[in-house]
């Protein structure tokens, strides 16, 4: 047993063992009671015995004796007559034996008595020469002893009264003569008591004796068959416990029934918490590997789309997409068709999970295919609902919403394939209602319409998917439309609409967990005209606050403006060798989504700045100091295209703002 | 653009603050050519943000007026941006430039 264990203490063996005792020692009192008695019982018998014992070994010789001498009762014995008696009063336990003849008429016998004790030895005994005789006292016979004398008794009980002791038992015999002889055996209280004293001790320590070897053959064999069992079986599950090598633990108690049931059952266990623990680490590897997966699958879904922000020649966007816990079906996407043309999306594939991410995937693809193509959203939303209607078993779908801006005529054309109806935010909020149409994937022949409204400079198309008004708070309230349409309204400024619809959600719902895709984009239609700068490098400062007031991620701004600084500091140098002409500007551009690109076109001389550039490995300042600027921009930019054209030199600065 | 200049001790020590640009580096210029005699001449870039070609040229134009005047000449506390343009010119190895510790 192990310290601490809070089981009751103590072994089966001991316990049992322990109970075994009490039960044999009430055993053994309850045999010692009835013992007492029998021994008592036998101590009686045995005087009787002894009495007859002697008369029929010395009656012969005592009453050979009395015939010769004539006289009632004249033993004559040898010298070793006193230990004979000595040895028959111990054989038979009495305190003396005596034999005497009464003498009725004068009161008087003639007795003659050995004892065992020392002080009592040959009391009424005389010796005549080497031979005890016997002497003559005065005694009158009691009743019984007189009718024992005359026949009528076989054999007398008394209570001492001829020698110094409690109990006589007389017996008539006949010496060889045939002469008449009383014969008696006598012992004392003590005698009694001793003898039965004795003969308890003997009972006692005899079962006493037996009880302990009882019970040392009962505790070594519960200890054996009961003991050892349990506790080999209860180290085999501790060593279970501790692991390793589990199914090297195993039990083998043949012994009893219920310990190799025991046994059995034990390994069974074992056996089956092995496999199931392998099972168990083969699932969860399996799951591992899976969420792996589903990771790079997520991974894979978000690098489709584009950068969150953007500057396109055209239009600013915002987007935004926060993926519930589990990979999903939204999409948004923006491409800049041509120099006037922009067109927006987003989507929302019915379901969630590797199945919906995959049609999300198929779906972004195809309305890029068709977009590019020059088709209006009615027609990209026909074409790609024809497509993904002619294999769909699973009948998934998607609702979408296209929209292409239109800056030169500062429109925006849309259709929608049952998707939320998205807003145009300008002095007042406007929802887009029109041309509402079946999502995509359904019915192959669905028709889809191009509404066209106004959006001029300074308007914000904002598209969502229903993770925004279905966002759900832990007591069940959606965040509904009418919240959303007083975040757009209150909109102000410069805000990213997507990152104040997000923010508004998030407070409102608190910390429910968020069950669908939250997806927005808004493109907001603006100048996006080249400034035009004179040839002056305190010009710089416009370009300077573009750049960094741009949505662009900081880390990469400085390094543009060091690459923006260095191209246009050449470009004022060197354009004209002396006055600059009247009304000549430099004109810069920025535009960027997942690429910075910074364009500067002049009217200057012809001048390639990628020719005779210093080596890119290292710049010597010791021995080269022209062309440092232009190192440190073409260092700085991923790439710097130059061209001439219609007597303008256009200097393309390329930057990929990479995701983080 | 403002710029500190601290003399003690034989030690001139320099501080630009904002923008080095093509526009303001020559204020710099007109600060280190202002001193005409100095032990050692430090650059603390502790509150420059920015710094192009133009101010990598007044740096080396200081580097020549401290050996000029037998002075020792570093430059400390470099914000990342910065300390990429020595690097990438590669002359954070051949003059006395310390980053800023990052707080």
């Amino acid at each position: 047993m192990k310290k601490g264990r809070k089981y009751k203490s103590g072994s089966i063996a001991g316990s049992l063992t322990g109970r075994m005792a009490l039960l044999m020692v009430a055993c053994a009192i309850i045999i010692m009671s009835f013992s007492y008695r029998m021994v008592s019982q036998n101590v009686i018998e045995s005087s009787q015995r002894y009495a007859k014992m002697l008369l029929s070994v010395y009656g012969d010789m005592m009453c050979y004796e009395t015939e010769q001498e004539h006289i009632p009762i004249d033993l004559n014995y040898s010298s070793d007559a006193d230990y004979l008696g000595d040895y028959f009063c111990k054989w038979y336990n009495v305190d003396y034996v005596y034999l005497y003849a009464p003498d009725v008429e004068n009161g008087t016998v003639t007795i003659i008595s050995f004892s065992c004790d020392e002080k009592l030895v040959g009391k009424y005994n005389a010796y005549r020469g080497d031979t005890i005789v016997g002497s003559v006292v005065d005694y009158k016979l009691t009743d019984d002893e007189l009718a024992l004398w005359n026949g009528e008794m076989a054999f007398a009980v008394l209570d001492a009264a001829l020698v110094p002791s409690d109990v006589e038992i007389e017996y008539l015999v006949k010496d060889a003569f045939g002469n008449k002889v009383i014969l008696g055996g006598a012992i004392s209280n003590e005698g009694i008591r001793s003898q039965i004293r004795s003969g308890i001790i003997t009972v006692a320590i005899a079962i006493l004796a037996i009880i302990v070897f009882a019970i040392a053959i009962f505790h070594l064999l519960i200890s054996r068959k009961a003991s050892l069992p349990a506790k080999n079986i209860s180290k085999a599950i501790e060593d279970y416990m501790k692991g390793g090598q589990r199914s090297k633990v195993r039990l083998n108690e043949k012994g009893y029934h219920e310990f190799a049931m025991i046994s059995e059952a034990f390994n069974r266990m074992s056996d089956d918490i092995d496999r199931y623990m392998a099972d168990n680490e083969t699932l969860s590897r399996e799951r591992e590997r899976q969420s792996a997966e589903i990771d790079i699958a997520a991974s894979i879904q978000h690098g489709l789309l584009p950068a969150m922000e953007a500057l396109t020649g055209n239009c600013r966007i915002h987007s935004g997409m926060k993926p519930a816990k589990y990979i999903g079906g939204d999409l948004y996407d923006y491409i800049r068709i041509d120099g006037n043309h922009t067109m927006a999306v987003v989507a929302d594939v019915s379901g969630k999970g590797m199945s919906a991410s995959m049609f999300m995937a198929v779906t972004l693809t195809l309305i890029r295919q068709f977009a590019r193509l020059g088709h209006s959203p009615a027609s990209i939303l026909g074409n790609v609902n024809s497509t993904l209607s002619e294999e769909n078993p699973k009948m998934m779908f998607v609702t979408a919403f296209i929209a292409i801006y239109d800056s030169e005529n500062h429109t925006v054309t849309y259709a929608n394939a049952g998707h939320n109806q998205p807003y145009i935010i300008s002095d007042r909020l406007v929802r887009l209602d029109g041309a509402p149409g079946s999502p995509l994937g359904l019915f192959p022949d669905e028709q889809y319409t191009d509404v066209s409204v106004p959006m001029n400079v300074g308007d914000t198309l904002f598209l969502y998917t229903d993770g925004v008004n279905e966002a759900v708070t832990e007591n069940g309230e959606f965040f509904g439309t009418d919240r959303l349409e007083n975040v757009l309204t209150e909109l102000t400024g410069d805000s990213d609409p997507a990152q104040c619809v997000y923010d508004a959600v998030r407070a409102f719902v608190g910390n429910a967990e968020q069950n669908d895709d939250i997806t927005m984009l808004s493109l907001t239609a603006c100048d996006n005209a080249p400034i035009e700068l004179d040839y002056d490098i305190r010009e710089f400062r416009k370009i300077k606050s573009l750049i960094m007031d741009s949505g662009m991620p900081d880390r990469f701004k400085l390094d543009l403006c060091v690459a923006a600084e260095e191209c246009f500091v050449n470009i004022c140098s060197y354009a004209f060798d002396g006055a600059v002409p009247e009304g000549e500007k430099i004109l810069f551009s920025l535009e960027y989504s997942n690429q910075a690109v910074l364009r500067f076109v002049d009217g200057g001389r012809q001048f390639d700045p990628r020719k005779n550039m210093p080596s890119t490995d290292e710049y010597d300042i010791d021995t080269r100091v022209g062309g440092l600027g232009r190192f440190i921009a073409f260092t700085v930019a991923d790439s710097v295209d130059y061209e001439y054209t219609d007597g303008k030199n256009i200097l393309t600065i390329s930057k990929t703002l990479m995701k983080q | 653009m403002q710029i500190t200049k601290t003399v003690g001790n034989g030690t001139v020590i320099i501080k630009p603050e904002g923008w080095l640009d093509t526009v303001s580096s020559p204020e710099l210029g007109d600060a280190v050519e202002s001193v005409t005699e100095a032990g050692s001449i430090i650059l603390d870039f502790d509150l420059v943000e920015y710094m192009a070609s133009a101010g990598l040229r007044q740096i080396l134009m200081a580097h020549k007026k401290s050996q000029s005047l037998g002075a020792s000449f570093s430059i400390i506390n470099v914000c990342p941006q910065v300390m990429s343009i020595f690097k990438m010119t590669n002359i954070d190895s051949k003059l006395d430039i310390k980053a800023k510790n990052p707080a």
